[in-house]
């Protein structure tokens, strides 16, 4: 069954099994997208916000209409959800970088580790500096090897503009590496 | 462009463990819908039995207070008494039971 008639038929016969087959269907599109804009250095795990967004969406699914398809509207509902649950947890939570407990760990002298932590550090905020679309799309597409077409799709957008969104989010990284002295990206 | 591994934001994403779904996320989505179902009921349940109670209660009233003004014709009196009493609250019950998980506003499909 389609999606959009499955909706139907849910909010006809309110039957489990009919939206555990939507659940089904578009879990892991909706955990990437979550996760990319989530990023590797959130605090929290993608896996309780992409169940939050199950959730919201099955309260709001009497409000879905038909006009756009059903994966549409839930991949909007999923990116709204999310960037909502950043903001809250950035007033909420102190940052507490994953590498510096990584570091702990390593093997090298206190000097190499600062310096690779230090390294890294200045990555990652270069990266969470890039305005929220570039770097969903970064995260999507080289950390999660999303392919143009699927974030066309989950962030609903024609390919060119993701094309367009990835080679302005590189110039930009470029462009800061350069201005932080870090070398080789491109 | 640079050889990957020259690349220090390639090297960090690739560095970075891939999230994974867990095999019954869809079994713990279904938990959690089945909790909201019943709480949303529950909740529904106590709110439709409040209106219920309040309508009866100023139905009687209104409807004393009309018999009182004086005497009504007695088929007058039987509309009255079935309507105010029987079949609006019944339509209520029915409206607000047979509409579990209505649309609650937010995103427009």
């Amino acid at each position: 069954m389609e999606d959009e008639p499955a909706v139907a038929e849910y909010l006809r016969s309110r039957d489990p099994e009919v939206f555990r087959t939507l659940v089904e269907r578009h879990q892991s599109r909706v955990f990437r997208l979550v996760a990319g804009l989530l990023g590797p250095f959130a605090d929290r795990d993608g896996q309780e916000v992409t169940q939050e967004v199950f959730l919201r969406a099955h309260q709001r699914l009497g409000s879905f209409r038909g006009e756009a398809r059903f994966s549409s509207w839930l991949y909007r509902l999923a990116y709204n959800y999310t960037l909502q649950h950043k903001r809250r947890a950035r007033l909420r939570l102190p940052h507490l970088p994953i590498d510096a407990l990584e570091t702990l760990s390593s093997g090298d002298g206190p000097h190499e580790a600062a310096a690779e932590r230090e390294r890294r550090q200045t990555v990652e905020r270069l990266l969470e500096g890039l305005p929220e679309l570039y770097r969903t799309v970064v995260y999507l597409h080289y950390w999660l090897d999303a392919t143009v077409e699927e974030m066309a799709e989950l962030l609903a957008v024609p390919s060119g503009t993701v094309k367009s969104y990835l080679s302005r989010a590189r110039a930009r990284l470029r462009a800061q590496a350069c201005a932080s002295g870090i070398e080789g990206v491109d | 462009m640079a050889p990957e591994t020259e690349d220090p934001i390639r090297r960090l994403l690739a560095g970075r463990p891939r999230p994974q779904l867990p095999q019954d996320f869809a079994d713990a989505v279904m938990r959690r819908v089945r909790q909201q179902e019943g709480a949303y009921q529950r909740q529904h349940r106590v709110g439709a039995r409040l209106v219920l109670v309040a309508y009866w209660l100023a139905a009687v009233g209104a409807s004393a207070w009309i018999l009182g003004q004086g005497p009504l014709p007695e088929w007058m009196t039987a509309i009255l008494w079935v309507l105010a009493l029987l079949l609006v609250p019944a339509g209520f019950a029915f409206a607000l039971w047979s509409r579990p998980g209505a649309a609650v506003t937010g995103e427009r499909g």
